[in-house]
């Protein structure tokens, strides 16, 4: 069969059917061709050509459907990776938050007037554990298991600037504006309670959900819940942070120095220490001398109040270190590195590790610092350990540091010197201290690089209860390496 | 089939009109599909530009997330946090030439007050091909920990020089000869030969019959010393006597019988107590040995002796009574379980703080105020483990009033010391 006869062939069939639809395109057909056997067969070669063209256009219609999918690939993985970059962020936000100061409802710092119930990040969501039953210096959450009761801080990061809310338990969190457009990151952060196989104590964990965009009401990525948030995409992750410790051990004696300890007239020391476990009281890498009315006490019961420094379990002159080598010639000996040595035998970290810790405040001291230097710094930082780079000088008459809830930590890398009647309570470690003051107590323990000297009344008494706050609970909480992973 | 032939022929021409019309109609179907494909195109361009972008994006990120320490250090630029800036690279092109256009990256760095941390805000900024601007934002945050600190979360929180006496264990006595080789020996006072072995670091006692050479191979035991005192006198003993009793003193019994270990809870408990008499106070030295891995609990008790004997324990005038020194306060008893308490007059206390009886534990609930000890066994050593005699009829003195506070009406009391005493003998 002829090309043409096909063509008429096919033409033929629609006229037979006589189908509406047909009868319409012999309309079409007859406005070009004069006959209709002839604009039959026309709009059998314009037919082929529509269905050639359908079968073109569903050709491409599959291929643009994969440039679409690649398309959505693209907008999704951005939205993914911008979920996960929050929820990355909300992490290290949390730590960053974990070792600050005192804040705000909204996560800023809290204003320097504020009252003692506006604490800090770590008091808001942590609290010590009941018992030691899961290694000492355990953490729980306030809530306990009522999770209904939890608090969520979480912050909304607009064009690179973080809106937050930090509410305590039992608080209404702080409104957060959201931009119109929706363009924004958010996140979330659950604190998780161990459930009796707390790995260590000092360990915290918890998960932080970040999202593409902050969402609204209910379902909003910073919400106060813990429900899967309705946006574009969410990440979680989950992390263990554990505590780096300030003083990872305390000392044993009151009053703690590397060379010599003097109190000469007027000058008068009274050292205690009431500790069982302890009962040191003083602990010198030099000579200890003291003036006659100097008077030292260990743990009740032990023996009357000694006069003078003869006591050989209470106080220990020219100390040696567990090999046998005096401080003088070992720990304290090279110059260039005598500092570091002992630095390091207490705090287990360098110097400048110590210094840039997340959780350590710096005062730049050069030009010598007093009370009302440190006082604006501790108001708002009552739990983190303070730097002092220069010397210090408490200079302030009934001036109260720290106290048995918020012990004081002072780091000075200078000179301390205690030149008024101050009442501190806490720990403090110091390249050499001075006690001037006619009074004034330090409970707690003192630490000094150097030498000790008391040319007033210094009282000192070790607190147990406040060296053991400073050690399980002061200092840096960091990731647990390898603690993470995505969920 | 047959044709007519003029029908034919003109059949034959019309087709290539009709031809000409379907490419007409084909052409412009073909434009619009044209259409859809370069707007297809574009749009699948900016894709790939888009994924690129968030590439980049995420590396700028990475890249200040991998600072390697807090300080600048000198030779290797950008790897510190101090170093992480604003910053914005212009016309970069990903490497490979595989990219069809540039990019603008733009960091912009915002340091909250108040926490030690660093929010980043990445932009990335392109021109697509129909000259339209792209962007791509990625937020994030950074904090400022070095990431050495992490690794010090292995390091145990050992012992340093100021937590030890003189290098050594708090827990070995000021007496013991440090021997050179990290161990301490001790010969406890009053007794025939027996030697007394302490690893100077950890106060690890290893109890020899007689001095030698390697004395590793000797029992374990943990030591309990302490200091007992006397205030033997008609009238009733004050804060102050406790904080400076007057004597005077009795002798203990003789080695190893100084202190009685009774209620032993442990298997083979058994306690060698050595003792000496230094003015109004008698010091003793108890090493106390186990075969049960966990340790030992149970009473240690004082065994004054005059010249008839053992001293009575009792609360008449002619007896005596013992008084330990402790951090046990009865009113703060924690009223949920004073009531199943296993001591009702006692405390749970550290064994470190001298309770009543060595691994005394408060009990969780009704259950188990009969399982003695679960857990709090004597593992280490005690020290400042002391006692106060006093005449039966007396009552154990304390300057602690019963909330806990120290009472401050009673006159002559040292202000370093804190004297609090509880009945120890008889059972109160």
């Amino acid at each position: 069969m002829s090309r043409t006869q096909l063509v008429i062939t096919i033409a033929r069939s629609p006229r037979r059917q006589e189908a509406p639809g047909a009868a319409r395109r012999f309309n079409i057909g007859r406005s070009a061709f004069a006959g209709h056997r002839t604009a039959a067969r026309g709009m059998a070669a314009l037919t082929v050509v529509m269905v050639l063209f359908f079968v073109m256009a569903l050709v491409a219609a599959y291929t643009n459907r994969n440039l679409i999918f690649e398309q959505r690939i693209s907008a999704n993985g951005y939205r993914a990776t911008r979920a996960l970059e929050a929820a990355d962020a909300g992490v290290e936000w949390a730590v960053a938050m974990l070792n600050a100061g005192r804040i705000s409802n909204t996560c800023a710092p809290a204003d320097a007037n504020a009252p003692a119930a506006i604490t800090d990040f770590r008091s808001r969501y942590t609290t010590p554990a009941a018992t030691d039953a899961n290694g000492e210096g355990a953490f729980d959450v306030p809530w306990g298991p009522l999770t209904a009761n939890r608090t969520y801080p979480t912050c909304v990061i607009v064009g690179g600037v973080p809106r937050c809310a930090c509410p305590a338990m039992g608080e209404a969190p702080a409104a957060i504006v959201v931009p119109a457009d929706g363009r924004a990151s958010a996140f979330r952060i659950t604190f998780l309670l161990f459930n009796g196989d707390t790995p260590r104590g000092g360990a915290i964990q918890f998960i932080s959900r970040g999202c593409a965009n902050p969402g609204a009401n209910d379902t909003a990525c910073f919400a106060q819940n813990n429900d899967l948030p309705d946006v574009d995409s969410s990440a979680a992750v989950i992390t263990t942070v554990g505590l780096v410790r300030a003083l990872p051990v305390a000392p044993k004696a009151t009053l703690t120095a590397g060379g010599a300890v003097t109190a000469n007239l007027p000058g008068r020391l009274q050292v205690a220490n009431g500790d069982f476990e302890s009962g040191m009281a003083i602990q010198s890498g030099g000579d200890v001398s003291a003036s006659p009315a100097s008077t030292v006490a260990g743990a009740a019961g032990t023996e009357p109040a000694s006069v003078g420094m003869a006591d050989a379990r209470l106080v220990v002159k020219n100390a040696r270190d567990e090999n046998g080598v005096l401080w003088s010639a070992g720990l304290l000996s090279a110059a260039g590195q005598a500092q570091q040595r002992w630095f390091r035998s207490l705090f287990v970290l360098d110097t400048e590790s110590y210094r840039r810790q997340p959780a350590v405040l710096r005062m730049d001291c050069q030009a010598g610092c007093t009370l009302n230097d440190l006082n604006p710094v501790l108001a708002l930082n009552p739990r983190n350990p303070i730097w002092v780079e220069g010397n210090l000088d408490l200079n302030v008459d009934g001036a109260n540091l720290g106290s048995a809830v918020n012990p004081l930590m002072l780091v000075v890398n200078g000179t301390l010197t205690v030149s008024r009647n101050v009442i501190a309570r806490g720990f403090v470690h110091a390249n050499q201290i001075d006690w001037t003051a006619a009074g004034g107590t330090w409970d707690g323990a003192m630490v000094s690089a150097t030498t000790f000297d008391a040319t007033g009344v210094a009282t000192l008494r070790y607190d147990k209860a406040a060296l053991d706050i400073i050690r399980l609970r002061y200092g840096s909480l960091v990731r647990a390496p390898g603690s993470w992973n995505l969920f | 089939m047959q044709l007519h032939p003029t029908l034919a022929r003109r059949a034959r021409g019309v087709s290539l009109v009709e031809a000409l019309v379907a490419l007409a109609v084909m052409s412009i179907g073909m434009l619009a599909l044209v259409g859809v494909q370069s707007t297809m195109r574009l749009n699948s361009d900016v894709a790939k530009q888009r994924s690129e972008a968030t590439r980049i994006a995420s590396e700028e990120i990475e890249r200040v997330r991998s600072f390697v320490s807090m300080a600048v250090v000198a030779g290797q630029p950008g790897t510190s946090y101090d170093e992480i800036a604003a910053r914005t690279v212009g016309n970069y092109q990903p490497p490979g030439g595989i990219g069809n256009t540039s990019y603008e990256v733009v960091r912009r760095i915002n340091e909250p007050a108040g926490s030690r941390q660093k929010i980043i805000s990445v932009q990335v900024n392109w021109t697509d091909r129909s000259g339209q601007a792209q962007q791509v934002v990625l937020d994030s945050a950074i904090s400022g920990t070095a990431p050495t600190l992490g690794a010090m979360l292995m390091v145990p929180a050992r012992d340093s020089a100021t937590s030890r006496r003189n290098g050594r264990s708090i827990s070995i006595p000021a007496d013991a000869i440090d021997q050179g080789n990290g161990s301490s020996r001790f010969v406890p006072p009053g007794s025939a030969g027996v030697a007394w072995y302490f690893t100077n670091l950890t106060g690890v006692l290893r109890v020899c019959a007689a001095d030698v050479a390697d004395y590793t191979t000797c029992p374990l035991a943990t030591l309990v010393s302490g200091t007992v005192q006397f205030q033997i006198s008609d009238t009733q003993p004050t804060a102050a006597n406790a904080e400076t009793p007057q004597g005077p003193a009795f002798a203990l019994a003789a080695a190893p019988g100084a202190m009685e270990l009774v209620d032993a809870v442990g298997t083979d408990v058994t306690a060698r107590c050595y003792s000496v008499v230094l003015g109004t106070r008698v010091l003793y030295y108890c090493a106390v040995l186990t075969s049960d891995a966990a340790g030992w609990g149970g009473q240690l008790n004082p065994v004054p002796v005059d010249s008839g004997g053992p001293l009575p324990f009792g609360v008449l005038a002619s007896s005596y009574k013992s008084c330990r020194y402790t951090t046990d306060l009865p009113s703060r008893e924690d009223t949920n379980t004073a009531a199943i308490e296993a001591d009702p007059s006692a405390q749970y206390t550290l064994n470190a703080n001298h309770p009543r009886k060595y691994c005394l534990e408060r009990p969780r609930n009704a259950n188990e105020v009969t399982v003695a000890c679960t857990g709090s066994q004597v593992k280490v050593n005690l020290i400042n483990q002391n006692f106060l005699v006093i005449k039966g009829n007396q009552t154990c003195p304390s300057e602690l009033n019963d909330d806990g506070t120290p009472n401050t009406l009673d006159p002559g009391l040292n202000p370093l010391i804190l004297a609090n005493t509880r009945q120890h003998q008889p059972a109160p």
